[in-house]
């Protein structure tokens, strides 16, 4: 099943087609007492709880959207809003005498049948409203019931959190007086009572209590005394008094059933004595139980209504369509918008209500007609984008005339002792009037938000937004890309491998839609910006697109747009929203299409579910987390008590009490889940992000971290990770060296070695070191890329502060990690991470935990022997024959390989068939990119082994069996040397670009070498390294003998490091050759 | 010069950053692996200290055998932190004064702290158990708050007093400045500053 297609996030129901923005505003109590310290302050628990109600849908309720913190801690909560309500019809029918006539009854019977199935929704969500008033329920444009505000009550804590009072008194049930917070919380028949008020008086046109009772003392005087009453006699109505004040014409109707003017109504007797034991019950006050909505809905009354509606018992919610059938990206509506942004301004200036009737001319696009289809959270999240700011909102309506500050300084200035309590008694006395809640909404107007989006659609900005600005597989022609057959191939690996087998992958993937290179690059681009033209929700063409790898031609020249600006842009947004939309709706099936979309940017609103995409989550995710203890104490509770409260706090979801209970329950779920890895500082971090981005749904989150762990962190939680951690870091370091040789040696000289300062980068994903925003932004970039790419990004970080890191000594280089960690251009970071990890050779990176470097091996050396993975992997059969060659042509040729400025051991030679091999090369070339997972990254130590050296076909020699160069170097190995060892795999990619030395003995070298290479003595290597220089080569490998390892070297390297670090680093431009 | 040394947990954390900011915090981020800090005291006119302290995480499990040494080998001194409301946290200090004992530079000058002395109502440790410890195995031993500050200087300042500083003085021409390298080993795990 779709694993995202029941989400309502993603859904926008019809009945919500019109649905406006309002706001109501309001401010938590401060926390004035002492007894509460160590309390969170009330704005964080209302924030934290009312991200729950935004996880609430039913076709009748208005769905909350946001809750925004405004200045000093106002809360703005943020709903969906119709215009016409009970209320509203019921201030007409007092205006206008024709309208007067009551309502017929089963117009109310609709009305209370819709009001209670909404109740039962909320009770069963533990919800209980107190806040129901004929202007809270809203009618939408077909006179479907929409309950408004129910939240309130439940998100502040039965309203112990502000100060003011919930809920209308006149609709209010006897029973809510003197009831305390907490079980007023879930006394859910309290509801039930103003649905008894309200349908009075909607059926009579009269108001429930007399006209004096509008005054608060006398009505609260009238609750009391109907609770007296009630204790008393079974039913209140029956012997109620005149003067208790409830309206005489209500209470005749009450007790007998008919009306004053029956003569003229066409109410049926049954159907009127059906309603008034109907409201008799509602009203009544006895056993609670039974006077909740669900009860209520199963009356009598609604037998008629329900029947016409063929359903029996409460209606069943609706369910959206659980598949979207066809397989590609719906809706290209928006063929011809030829004057219509002049249509629109024009209608805007005259200030008309844009698109208010649905009937009008189908044919014509509407502004309100392109809102109308998106999710109202991404209305909402556009609007914001178009300039909309509801605290603004608010002031400009009038809504926040608050008391001028200064007159709220205290009066009286305290000294400094008695600081403390001084300032806040003074400031709870003066407190400003603005800060009480007011239920006057504000609507938030959407013709802005119409008239940008128009004009987006109109005048895209192809040349501002580039859709083709894919980081990964951008390149440049001089340069090695090893990311680009890496990442295709990944991609179809992790498509096919992940969601039920290959198949899905032929299917998303037929061969003749493949990127190859020598496909036309015309098409794809001209698809691609078609894509832009038509626009917004995609279109076949843009599927099409999406399945093309773009940028297969060198994109230098493209203006790339700062990804900050981009999440700004309104259009930009929308169009991303709308297809990453559709995407999740169809994922599984559309993963693939998500990864390569996703490398681009991913839209802020849809990130959490964007990357469970990413990571693959599928199946009931719900029923796995539902299914883990997460409330059997263990060991690592308090350890966990201990983090929670102090773990990203400065984030408002992250801060509030739900918050934290929230992350207390995940991370004692993920240590029932997995218990071969022990919780360790740090995880908390690592899941954060996760939590944050799916607040309202623990399960995903879960999931999300369930595979996102074993991808990048992989056995760093287990109880010894001492190991894992030290290869981590020493592959850090001979990555270090590679790209910027300089830096590693002025590093390695102060003494400022990795162990001491990136333990918390790595082990939390930078998750410790960075704010949220911007491990937003860093993993959306990790989630796609190779697992190497943390360390990349870890270089990057170091290399933001070259200069500083260059002049400094032991303590001002950690200084400027330690303590609070120094602001860093995130962007930056990424870009040159990337553009790092771009040229360098995948077995360079290897770790022996690794899950892809072990798959990569393990392929490695079945392909190796029989090519038979080839086809598998890369889907392209043709090409394994001759990869096949390629690879043992190649490996023929010789042992192993060290890289960049390194060196490494190896000891096989005896080239064979040279003259063969070359012939190879060029033909080859391509199609063994094409196959190259198979080869891929085996450790570095690996050359190939004498008995490799067979002819092109000469099958398959090892079966799983590791040669000693296949073997994991030892750590010590690994610290000491300098540079990252090779594999024969990404040499042979390399060769046209690289310089190879060899420094094995001269006898070896005649016996057998690789051509061009050129054979040096190792002591000669510091004198010749101008010379080597001035070959501007982009890489240099030295192929030395297996015994060679480690210390012998170690002085070579030394050297190397430092001098040959131009070309090393592969910054220089010319290719010679 | 360098001493370096002295080792925390959670405790730790707040009494070095009492020590080295003034300040406590009780939802201070966790520490990974080891946090990095300086302070320089003056012993009188002519001599300052400057302590380099590895305040090391939190967690027992990081201070696992093969990660903590790199922090105390070349200390000259180290902290380790008790918490007087759990008594299982001295027996876990006394591990790790064997360990520095064994481990670390023979010289080393080792302070026993026996934290959140504000919460007297909780404590479990008495103070004459401690110190007996301390004095049987050579130890400098103090009762702190970090909470309230009580000691906390005085606990660094009499282990600036008992390095060899001498030994320890910058041989180049600035020869008033000393640096002490200190590792924080911290050995309770307790909860953090709330309490009271």
């Amino acid at each position: 099943m779709a694993t995202f297609a029941t989400c309502p996030d993603l859904h926008r129901h019809p009945s919500t087609r019109f649905a406006g923005l309002a706001a109501i505003s309001f401010c938590a109590k401060d926390n004035v007492d002492d007894e509460l310290h160590g309390v969170p302050p009330a704005t964080s628990y209302i924030f934290g709880q009312s991200q729950f109600l935004k996880s609430l849908s039913h076709p009748n309720l208005c769905e909350y959207l946001d809750v925004i913190k405004g200045k000093r801690d106002r809360l703005f909560v943020i709903q969906e809003h119709y215009n016409n309500s009970l209320g509203l019809i019921r201030s007409t029918q007092e205006s206008n005498e024709k309208e007067r006539a009551p309502k017929g009854l089963s117009q109310i019977r609709s009305w209370a049948a819709q009001i209670l199935d909404a109740l039962v929704y909320l009770n069963t969500h533990g919800v209980a409203s107190r806040t129901l008033t004929l202007s809270n329920i809203l009618l939408n444009e077909n006179g479907t019931v929409k309950l408004y505000n129910y939240g309130l009550y439940n998100m502040t804590k039965g309203g112990s959190l502000v100060q003011f009072s919930i809920g209308d008194p006149h609709y209010l049930s006897p029973n809510t007086l003197g009831q305390n917070f907490t079980s007023g919380l879930q006394d859910y028949s309290v509801d039930v009572w103003s649905v008894g008020v309200i349908l009075t008086e909607m059926f009579l046109g009269e108001s429930f209590w007399r006209k004096d009772r509008l005054d608060l003392d006398e009505l609260i005087g009238s609750l009391f005394a109907i609770r007296r009453l009630s204790a008393k006699s079974k039913s209140w109505i029956k012997d109620c008094p005149e003067s208790i004040g409830v309206n005489s014409v209500v209470l005749s109707f009450l007790q007998t059933g008919s009306l004053a003017h029956q003569e003229g109504s066409k109410e049926s007797n049954d159907d009127l004595q059906d309603f008034a034991k109907f409201l008799r019950e509602c009203l009544g006050l006895g056993d609670s139980s039974s006077r909740e909505a669900v009860e209520m809905r199963r009356h009598n009354f609604f037998k008629s209504y329900d029947q016409e509606r063929g359903i029996s018992g409460s209606s069943p919610e609706p369910v959206p369509n659980l598949w979207h059938e066809k397989p590609y990206i719906q809706s290209s509506f928006l063929t011809d918008y030829e004057g219509e942004v002049e249509r629109l301004r024009m209608a805007i200036s005259q200030g008309k209500a844009l698109a208010e009737d649905p009937e009008t001319d189908g044919q014509v696009v509407k502004p309100r007609d392109i809102l109308s289809r998106l999710p109202l959270s991404q209305v909402f999240y556009l609007w914001k984008l178009a300039g909309g700011d509801v605290e603004a909102q608010f002031r400009r309506n009038g809504r926040l005339v608050g008391t001028p500050a200064i007159q709220l300084l205290p009066k009286v200035v305290q000294i400094a002792e008695s600081m403390a309590g001084g300032t806040r008694e003074e400031r709870s006395s003066v407190r400003d009037i603005a800060d009480l809640f007011s239920d006057t909404t504000c609507l938030l107007p959407l013709e802005n938000l119409e008239a940008e989006i128009l004009k987006s659609i109109h005048e895209p900005n192809k040349d501002q937004f580039s859709w083709d600005t894919d980081y990964f597989l951008f390149s440049d022609p001089d340069e090695m890309n090893f990311l680009q057959s890496t990442m295709e191939d990944h991609k179809s690996k992790d498509a096919g491998g992940s969601i039920a087998g290959g198949g899905e992958d032929g299917f998303l993937y037929p061969d003749s839609m493949r990127f190859t290179p020598g496909a036309p690059n015309g098409s794809a681009s001209k698809l691609s910006s078609g894509l832009m033209a038509s626009g917004v929700l995609g279109s076949a063409g843009g599927m099409v697109a999406g399945l093309q790898p773009l940028a297969q031609q060198p994109t230098k020249t493209r203006v790339k747009v700062p990804l900050s600006i981009r999440e700004k842009d309104l259009g930009y947004q929308y169009q991303r929203l709308s297809m990453f939309t559709d995407l999740l709706l169809q994922y599984p099936a559309s993963r693939a299409e998500i990864l390569h979309h996703s490398k681009i940017d991913i839209p802020p609103l849809l990130r959490g579910k964007v990357w469970a995409a990413i990571l693959g989550v599928v199946g009931d995710y719900q029923q796995v987390y539902s299914d883990y203890d997460k409330y059997t104490e263990k060991s690592t509770d308090r350890q966990i008590e201990l983090d929670v409260p102090r773990c990203h706090q400065y984030n408002q979801l992250m801060f509030s009490p739900s918050g934290h209970e929230k992350m207390k329950r995940l991370l004692k779920c993920w240590v029932e889940a997995n218990d071969h890895l022990v919780y360790w500082q740090g995880l908390d971090s690592c899941c954060a992000p996760f939590l944050t981005l799916n607040f309202n749904n623990e399960a995903l989150a879960f999931s999300c971290i369930q595979k996102f762990l074993p991808k990048y962190l992989k056995d760093m939680f287990l109880h010894d990770n001492s190991k894992v951690i030290h290869e981590y870091l020493a592959v850090f370091r001979h990555l270090l060296s590679y790209h910027d040789p300089e830096l590693s040696s002025h590093l390695d000289h102060i003494r400022f070695i990795p162990q001491l300062y990136a333990i918390s980068w790595f082990m939390t994903l930078f998750t410790h070191i960075f704010p949220l925003d911007k491990i937003y932004h860093l993993w959306d970039k990790i989630l796609v890329g190779p697992s190497s790419l943390p360390l990349f990004v870890g270089i990057a970080i170091l290399q933001q502060f070259r200069q500083e890191l260059l002049r400094s000594e032991f303590n001002e280089a950690i200084g400027i990690f330690s303590e609070s960690f120094p602001e860093m251009d995130i962007e930056k970071c990424i870009e040159t991470a990337l553009a790092m990890c771009r040229v360098t050779p995948p077995s360079t990176c290897w770790l022996s935990y690794d899950q892809e470097s072990r798959e990569m091996r393990r392929q490695l050396s079945v392909g190796d022997g029989s090519g038979a993975g080839t086809g598998a992997g890369a889907g392209a059969t043709g090409v394994s024959a001759a990869a096949t060659t390629v690879t043992n042509g190649e490996t023929a040729q010789n042992g192993s390989i060290g890289t960049g400025n390194g060196v490494n051991a190896s000891s096989a030679n005896k080239s064979s068939e040279q003259q063969q091999q070359q012939q190879q090369h060029q033909p080859q070339q391509e199609s063994s990119r094409r196959s190259r997972d198979l080869e891929l990254e085996k450790r570095l130590s690996g050359g190939l082994g004498v008995g490799l050296g067979q002819r092109p076909n000469g099958g398959s020699i090892h079966g799983g069996v590791l040669h000693w160069w296949e073997e994991p170097l030892s750590i010590e190995t690994m610290n000491a040397e300098l540079a990252p060892r090779i594999h024969r795999s990404d040499f042979v990619r390399l060769r046209q670009q690289c310089l190879v030395i060899d420094i094995r003995p001269e006898s070896e070298f005649r016996n057998g070498h690789y051509p061009l290479s050129i054979h040096m003595v190792a002591g000669q290597l510091e004198l010749l390294v101008h010379i080597l220089k001035k070959l501007k080569k982009n890489y240099l490998v030295v192929i030395a003998g297996r015994g060679d390892s480690g210390p012998e070297l170690l002085g070579i390297n030394g050297y190397l490091r430092i001098g040959v670090s131009s070309i090393s680093s592969n910054n220089s431009n010319d290719l010679l050759l | 010069m360098r001493y370096d040394n002295y080792a925390t947990t959670a405790t730790t954390n707040s009494l070095v950053l009492r020590f080295v900011k003034d300040q406590f915090d009780d939802y201070r981020e966790s520490t990974i692996g080891a946090a990095f800090l300086t302070q320089t005291i003056c012993l009188d006119d002519a001599t300052t200290v400057k302590f380099e302290i590895w305040d090391t995480a939190g967690q027992e499990r990081y201070k696992a055998r093969s990660l903590a040494p790199m922090y105390y080998r070349n200390a000259n001194c180290a902290v380790v932190v008790y918490d007087i409301t759990q008594s299982s946290s001295l027996d876990k200090a006394k591990s790790w004064v064997k360990e520095l004992q064994r481990q670390a530079d023979p010289n080393i000058v080792i302070a026993l702290a026996g934290n959140k002395s504000d919460l007297s109502a909780r404590r479990v440790v008495e103070t004459e158990e401690a110190q007996a410890y301390a004095d049987e195995a050579g130890l400098l031993f103090f009762e702190t708050s970090a909470k309230t500050a009580t000691n906390v200087n005085e606990l660094f300042t009499s282990i600036a007093k008992k390095m060899p500083l001498d030994m320890l003085a910058n041989p180049r021409p600035r020869g008033t400045g000393l640096n002490a390298r200190g590792v924080d080993l911290n050995r309770d795990t307790k909860e953090t500053g709330c309490a009271c």
